[in-house]
């Protein structure tokens, strides 16, 4: 027998070497795949919410009114809340890694199917009303943190943009119903109107323009479903 | 117990309690794994220490390791860790964040078709050749040709992906031919 295993085998005799128990990695594989679904929902939640803001500000559709409106999306979105989702999408790719489906294909499959994940799980969400409830909740509890965060989704949005309901139909243009304030709206010929120009009191719309007191010159009006703000 | 026990089949029996036959396992593995790190290393001075952290860990952990697996990959993924750490230690193992072979894909050639059974002769020429490869090759080599590890065994050693195995031997290999001529 030799003395390297002779020393080994005295160890585990001694009790100076012991097993750990089978619980122990049960218990950390579990929480390993808890902490695994939790970066996962709280990426779900913030690329969920994310859309949610940009759909009740309006910078969601204003892609349709060309490069400008393009221009406006990428100049408006919420980029320290994107960062932040990257950071999370980041530590999904890491945690998902870990298993043997991932790290045997080359991880770009793991970094692609982890966004691909989220994006397919955050589209079901997205289908439901869940940050309306949420917000509902929010501000008649006044939660910490979260109501700050729901405040500025109706409160803040980007100069240059109005939505909101049409109260009154004047001449080239029309009266705008916005968070209780009166803007009146001017459609000129360069006016970009991709969902028509037919436009009755009652209305949802979105405008990008440029305002002056209480006018706005639009450069792209956009109908709005009843669901968004 | 006899000789002809698989691994996996020893190590159900230690799960069992049947701790002795821990002595079994080591018997199997010393030689290799001082081989191993003898070569992956370049001539450390505690290779003794090294492979005996290397059984208290896998006797320590054993109750993690899944009897429906391998068991040899498994020893040689502690190994690995147990080595790298040594490396990183001595500050001989550069990591990147950007490892371009284990993110990206790769048309690899068949495993069968690389095959390369190196002779003895080979084995000395090419073992001399070692100690120029970063320790990335080096250990790719060690493993596939002195160790006798399939590309998938070596997959889940290092855990990257079968292609990345692939391409770190024929780089490897490219390397240890340029310094041959």
């Amino acid at each position: 027998m030799s003395t390297f295993k002779d020393t080994i085998i005295d160890k585990i005799k001694s009790g100076e070497v012991a097993m750990k128990p089978k619980w122990y990695f049960v218990l950390r594989a579990f929480l390993f795949l808890c902490s695994m679904l939790f970066v996962a929902l709280i990426s779900v939640y913030l690329l969920t919410f994310i859309v949610f803001a940009l759909h009740k500000t309006g910078v969601w559709f204003t892609p349709s009114f060309g490069m400008r409106g393009l221009m406006f999306l990428v100049v408006s979105s919420p980029w320290v809340l994107i960062l932040v989702l990257c950071m999370f999408l980041g530590l999904l790719y890491v945690l998902v890694t870990h298993y043997s489906f991932s790290y045997r294909k080359p991880l770009v499959y793991s970094m692609i199917g982890s966004v691909l994940f989220v994006i397919a799980i955050s589209s079901f969400v997205a289908q439901t009303s869940i940050h309306d409830r949420v917000q509902t909740f929010v501000e008649a509890h006044q939660v910490p943190g979260f109501t700050t965060l729901y405040d500025a989704v109706g409160k803040e949005r980007p100069a240059g943009i109005a939505v909101g309901t049409i109260s009154e139909l004047v001449e080239n243009g029309f009266v705008l119903q916005v968070d209780g304030e009166l803007v009146t709206i001017k459609i000129g010929l360069l006016t970009r109107q991709p969902t028509g120009k037919e436009y009755s009191i009652g209305d949802k719309v979105m405008v990008l323009g440029k305002k002056t007191d209480t006018t706005m010159q639009a450069f792209g009006i956009r109908h709005l479903d009843n669901t968004t703000n | 117990m006899t000789d002809s026990d698989t691994d996996e089949v020893i190590t159900r029996r230690i799960l069992d309690g049947d701790i002795e036959l821990f002595g079994e396992l080591i018997s199997r593995y010393e030689a290799k794994l001082k081989r191993y790190a003898r070569k992956f290393l370049s001539r450390p001075d505690d290779i003794e220490d090294l492979v005996q952290d290397v059984f208290i860990k896998a006797y320590t952990n054993i109750q993690s390791f899944d009897v429906t697996l391998r068991f040899s990959p498994w020893i040689y993924r502690i190994a690995h860790n147990t080595f790298v750490n040594e490396l990183k230690r001595k500050g001989k193992y550069g990591s990147s964040f950007f490892d371009s072979e284990t993110i990206l894909p790769f048309i690899q050639g068949d495993e069968t078709a690389d095959k390369e059974t190196l002779s003895d002769e080979r084995k000395v020429e090419v073992e001399a050749l070692l100690e120029t490869l970063s320790p990335k090759y080096r250990e790719v080599i060690v493993l596939h040709y002195f160790e006798d590890l399939s590309y998938l065994e070596i997959s889940d050693v290092l855990q990257i992906s079968v292609s990345a195995v692939g391409v770190r031997i024929t780089r490897a290999r490219e390397q240890l031919k340029k310094q041959y001529k």
